[in-house]
């Protein structure tokens, strides 16, 4: 192997489902990305390679795996800078694999389903949408969780979604925050009440792996905590009215 | 009226992310701590009643309290499961936000650290 070249060791999956690891000889450059290298092998070495990847610029969080065991989305992740000897890439935790790095979402779509997570308009009569202004404290409130992709990397590094399948994981607690706090919502309290509970947002240990991972600087356990304290103490704690 | 953007610092680097899962092991650690207090707990709690009828047990339990490695395994457990206690509840007051915890956890086992030195450093001085 060349001085410019990694081992990529990469996660596939046999016709009989059988999971084993294969590993790749990649040319690294300064700029080379894990995607990158998954597009060289999938274009050089190994058609058969089964990934999922879009834009190219960590905004639509498809290209989501597991990084030398890190969640890291694969476009936005230089090849050089992964520390060790291989690189190894394998899928997310916690969601079936399709194929080799394809994983299924439905568990983590369905879990999104249990915070209610469709807007629920509070004034059914307005004619125009209404607007909170950028400046507005209830907005800024929200600034702080909104831009999630739905990428998946933190539902994968939460082990409390691994020891509890119920628990709806961070990201769709952290959507449930942007609703209950939008003042334009009305199923605030519903919703409270739905992510209430031993297998709401009250199973979070608060292990923080969540907000190492997001590829967007959101804080989902922050989200969660702060859920528990409007569950717990109501709406004045944190000075947002819900 | 025009548009305004929102610039925020860089919050995915391209480079390798430093302390991963520091939130995963605080919690290990603050489990493991967690027993090694409670066996502390119940080991003192037996070696008193059991040093009250017989001072050569009471000479004995004295002699292990003040054993260097003694003080060093409980003191770490008490200073980091108090310091990592306190995080905790701080972050669920809301008093300390999810971004400043890897900065939290560091200062609680660097706390735990600088307490079992300064005990170690009283007892073999």
């Amino acid at each position: 192997m060349t001085a410019t070249e990694r081992a990529v060791r990469i996660a596939r999956t046999a016709s009989d489902g059988r999971r084993y690891f294969q590993t790749f000889r990649v040319p690294c450059g300064p700029r080379t990305t894990v995607l990158d290298a998954l597009l060289y092998i999938h274009r050089q070495l190994d058609r058969t390679l089964a990934f999922r990847y879009a834009c190219r610029q960590a905004m639509c969080g498809t290209c989501g795996v597991r990084v030398n065991g890190v969640e890291r989305l694969a476009c936005y992740t230089l090849l050089g800078a992964v520390p060790g000897r291989v690189v190894t890439v394998e899928p997310l935790r916690h969601l079936p694999v399709i194929r080799d790095l394809v994983v299924d979402f439905g568990p983590f779509f369905l879990a999104w389903a249990a915070v209610k997570p469709a807007f629920t308009p509070a004034d059914q009569s307005r004619a125009e949408p209404a607007q909170i202004p950028p400046a507005d404290p209830d907005r800024q409130a929200i600034d702080r969780h909104r831009e999630c992709i739905s990428c998946g990397l933190c539902y994968s590094a939460c082990d409390v979604v691994g020891s509890r399948p119920s628990f709806p994981g961070p990201a769709a607690l952290n959507h449930a925050l942007c609703l209950v706090l939008d003042r334009r919502d009305g199923a605030g309290p519903d919703r409270l009440r739905a992510v209430d509970g031993p297998d709401g947002c009250w199973a979070c240990r608060g292990l923080l792996a969540c907000s190492d991972v997001c590829p967007k600087g959101l804080a989902p356990s922050g989200a969660i905590e702060k859920l528990k304290r409007l569950i717990a103490f109501g709406r004045r704690w944190d000075g947002v009215a819900v | 009226m025009g548009l305004r953007f929102e610039v925020r610092r860089p919050a995915y680097p391209l480079s390798w992310p430093r302390l991963h899962r520091a939130g995963v092991w605080a919690r290990r650690l603050q489990r493991v701590s967690g027993l090694v207090l409670v066996a502390f707990a119940v080991w003192h709690v037996f070696q008193v009643v059991g040093a009250a009828q017989d001072r050569a047990r009471l000479a004995a339990m004295v002699s292990t309290l003040y054993h260097p490695a003694f003080i060093g395994l409980v003191l770490a457990a008490l200073g980091f499961h108090t310091l990592n206690g306190l995080r905790t509840v701080l972050l669920d007051l809301g008093l300390l936000g999810s971004q400043r915890q890897v900065g939290a956890i560091l200062a609680a086992a660097l706390g735990t650290v600088l307490l079992v030195a300064a005990a170690l450093g009283w007892r073999l001085r």
